[in-house]
């Protein structure tokens, strides 16, 4: 069994991140508001979020979204922890993904890499040049 | 593709079978009906009276429209057929077929007409790497529609199969019982619809769907309007016309819409395994294309600055900045066994993304894009500085993250043994090929115009230049090979020269990273007998330890190579010599009935006397579909310099008067002439056509272009 609580604790760490974060310049001409629903949590869990301006914030639960991820809560948490793709999970039916694929895209550009990844680093100095 | 498939197509949807229509894929083998990346159909058989049909002919009619004649019975002889059947399909979210039987006898037959169906649901890669399937299998019939389904966790794919006449449908196809009169005919529709439940694609009739009350969209007045909206050729050299008519008409074939490009269509990389976006591949087409169909490059911009990457991820080679390498949408990539959702790894497309976007504005004043996209653009130039450097010696440099199934080679010379040394050793990693260093140049130089007069940032400018400039000074001292004056091919881990003489250099001429007193040398290479083989440009020299003429990237000629040495040739002021090569490959063309395939060998061309295809090219593919319209870019000299296109040409001899009409760009609609007055007979063996002497050598160019009223 996997702890619920952890796993809406990492989302949940994710959106407050992103909401304290910011701006992003590849949201600076996105203007829309996203909802993440959980599928298997508690009915209507889930984030609303106000894209305006290159910021995020949470938004009223009453807004009308003009896109929706849906997962359950362990692909939810992947995706916000960086272990599961967007784009890969979307192609396997364990995101689903509604709305505008440019908003789409936006959204899923915040998404962090996986945890392990080291980048490419630098090999040596000073050859070649 | 392999000689007697029909193959059709409509954006990533294609469908590829035998000549009577039939299809039976074995696991490895490239037929079946396919989209996104997924096999929908891997068997679909007609019979009549259990008996296989024979091919009488078969007609492409469009790129996505097929008829199949066809006669009962398989043998050899040809015995008068009492019964034909007329077979058409059309591609489309699926396929569209109808069958016509006709009896042509005077007594009525008893038919029984049957069509087998059945999927196996591949992904492309396993196609090609005869990978086994993880999933389970489904079948089900209900309300006269047959359901093949394959689940794979939440992973589904269904192809639903209807038929527009009454059948008897098992969980294997469709039975029809006809009874045909004296000369009478039975007609029925069969609709294949492809869904991808992950795509939020929801079950469709294909595009070119039955019934009175739908009205179909018309692919054929969509390709009239394609291709009228293109500037027009004429020409004193009528295969140039035919192979331009050519090249536009497989450009539509390979318009794909990505989800993120908001209706627009960008050049996919070729049929049938590169049905995607590229970064490379639709980059370096839209520069070819964009005096023809600027549209395709703005489509491409937008869409690669959508999925540029933002993060490190170490198994999709993803830095921030990066522009992707290729994207996929089948089981493999969705269940992460493939890297392609998207992967990044290549080392040529963020540095090259910068330069389309530039060469865009210069045609187009579309500065509108270039502010949308000066984030990406900036978050590109950074990636050289903050993620490419390697080795910190202010190269650009690749090396693999992922070492199971990432790309060893990450510049368009993909295949493993494509950088070496002359001996024929290769490097180690990381590797730093020539050519990017001249893509980063460009882009930095280019960057720094398009900060200067559009973002209005000139000290973002000035660091760009001089960054530029640096890198020239350094590139042309560690690359440059004394003794043999030239460029190496890439520089090792170590520093040293790989030293290899290959055809990237010409896309330095292309860069401008050459200093102009090094230029001659170069161009003397690329036109001297181990890299010209008389049709253009080998990848690598013959007499080089690797070179082989069939060697895909040591040794065979690309025509997309080309046509961007001959451009860079133009920069340089090598005015015959790009003629020389333009002439090669468009008289290479004619032997490819105006399509260029993606290579052909490096033979020389007094030994040959045609262009040998190379065994396993893809075709068409986008970038040798683009050849033929930069080269006549270049032949005439095309050149946007502020609100004005200057036109300046040098055509080989035998192509006569060139007219290019309707040009598009900042300055409305322009038309361009010019006359060949290139001798190009000392070029080995070059056939009449274009060596003769007898073209019109005493005319001279026009040296304008004629304006038209412009059109907004």
């Amino acid at each position: 069994m996997v702890d619920r609580k952890l796993r809406a604790g990492a989302t949940q760490e994710f959106v407050s991140g992103l909401c304290a974060g910011g701006p992003y310049p590849t949201l600076a001409r996105v203007r829309a508001i996203v909802r993440f629903e959980v599928t298997d949590g508690s009915p209507g869990e889930g984030w609303t979020l106000a894209l305006a301006d290159g910021t995020v914030r949470l938004a009223d639960e009453a807004a009308e979204a003009d896109c929706v991820f849906r997962a359950d809560a362990a692909t939810m948490d992947g995706l916000a922890s960086g272990r599961v793709n967007g784009t890969a999970a979307i192609l396997r039916g364990a995101l689903v993904a509604d709305g505008a694929p440019d908003v789409l895209a936006a959204i899923q550009a915040l998404l962090p890499g996986p945890p392990g990844s080291s980048g490419p680093g630098q090999a040596g100095e000073g050859a070649g040049a | 593709m392999s000689d007697g498939l029909v193959q059709i197509l409509d954006g990533n949807t294609f469908v590829v079978s035998d000549q009577r229509g039939d299809i039976e894929a074995s696991r490895t083998d490239p037929t079946g009906l396919f989209s996104f990346d997924t096999r929908f159909l891997s068997r679909w058989v007609l019979t009549v009276n259990g008996e296989r049909l024979n091919a009488l002919s078969t007609d492409d009619l469009q790129y996505f429209q097929s008829r199949f004649f066809l006669v009962p019975g398989t043998g050899t002889v040809y015995v008068d057929a009492k019964l034909s059947v007329i077979r058409t399909r059309a591609v489309g979210d699926g396929f569209h077929e109808e069958l016509m039987v006709m009896n042509h006898d005077e007594q009525p037959v008893e038919l029984e007409i049957r069509v087998d169906a059945d999927c196996d649901f591949a992904d492309l890669f396993e196609v090609k790497d005869a990978l086994e399937k993880k999933g389970s299998y489904g079948r089900q019939i209900a309300d006269g529609v047959l359901h093949l389904t394959y689940e794979r966790e939440t992973f589904h794919r269904e192809t639903t199969i209807t038929a527009g006449e009454p059948a008897q449908i098992d969980e294997r196809g469709f039975l029809f019982r006809v009874d045909l009169g004296p000369k009478g005919r039975w007609s029925t529709t069969l609709d294949v619809v492809t869904a991808n439940t992950g795509l939020g694609e929801r079950l469709r009739r294909p595009k070119y769907g039955r019934g009175a009350t739908r009205a179909r969209p018309n692919m054929e007045k969509d390709l009239d309007a394609w291709i009228a909206a293109a500037p027009t050729v004429r020409c004193g050299w009528q295969p140039l016309e035919s192979t331009y008519r050519r090249s536009l008409v497989d450009l539509a074939a390979l318009r794909f819409s990505p989800p993120v490009a908001g209706g627009r269509s960008l050049p996919a990389a070729g049929l049938p395994w590169f049905m995607t976006m590229f970064g490379r591949d639709s980059i370096l087409t839209s520069l070819q294309t964009l005096p023809f169909t600027p549209e395709l490059a703005e489509a491409t911009l937008r869409s690669l600055a959508a999925r540029q990457g933002t993060r490190i991820d170490d198994f999709r080679d993803e830095d921030p900045g990066r522009i992707l390498h290729e994207i996929r949408y089948g089981e493999l990539t969705a269940f992460e066994e493939r890297p392609h959702s998207p992967y990044y790894g290549n080392a040529d497309a963020t540095p090259l993304f910068v330069v389309l976007l530039d060469e865009y504005e210069r045609w187009t004043g579309d500065t509108r894009l270039v502010r949308d996209l000066e984030h990406h653009a900036r978050a590109a130039l950074a990636w050289i500085d903050d993620y490419a450097d390697l080795m910190g010696s202010g190269y650009v440099w690749y090396r693999r993250r992922n070492e199971q199934t990432g790309l060893e080679n990450q510049c368009w010379k993909d295949s493993w043994d494509s950088i070496s040394y002359r001996d024929g050793r290769l490097p180690g990693f990381p590797r730093a090929t020539c050519e990017l260093q001249g893509y980063a140049y460009d882009a930095r130089v280019r960057g720094a115009r398009l900060a200067r007069t559009v973002w209005k940032d000139a000290d973002y400018a000035a660091r760009l230049e001089k960054q530029a400039a640096d890198l020239k000074r350094r590139f042309n001292r560690d690359f440059w090979v004394k003794d043999d004056e030239y460029f190496a091919l890439a520089l090792d881990a170590d520093g040293g020269r790989v030293d290899a003489l290959a055809s990237n250099i010409g896309h330095l001429l292309w860069s401008g990273i050459v200093d102009r007193t090094k230029a001659g040398a170069v161009v003397r290479h690329l036109m001297g007998e181990h890299l010209f083989s008389g049709w253009g440009v080998r990848t690598l020299a013959a007499g080089e330890g690797r070179y082989n003429p069939v060697g895909y990237h040591v040794g065979a000629v690309w025509p997309f190579d080309n046509s961007f040495i001959a451009w860079g040739l133009r920069r340089y002021g090598f005015k015959e010599e790009a003629a020389r090569i333009a002439a090669g490959i468009l008289d290479a063309a004619e032997f490819f009935d105006g399509r260029l395939p993606e290579a052909f060998g490096g033979y020389p061309r007094r030994l040959t006397r045609y262009p040998v295809r190379y065994p396993t090219a893809c075709s068409p593919q986008a970038w040798s579909t683009g050849a033929p319209l930069l080269f006549l870019r270049t032949m005439l000299g095309l050149e946007p310099v502020g609100d004005h296109l200057v036109v300046d040409p040098a055509l080989p001899q035998g192509i006569g008067r060139l007219e290019l009409l309707d040009i598009p760009g900042r300055w409305g609609r322009i038309d361009a002439f010019g006359r060949g007055r290139v001798e190009i007979t000392r070029s080995p063996g070059l056939r009449q056509e274009l060596g003769d002497d007898a073209g019109d050598a005493a005319s001279r160019p026009r040296r304008s272009g004629r304006r038209r009223a412009p059109a907004g």
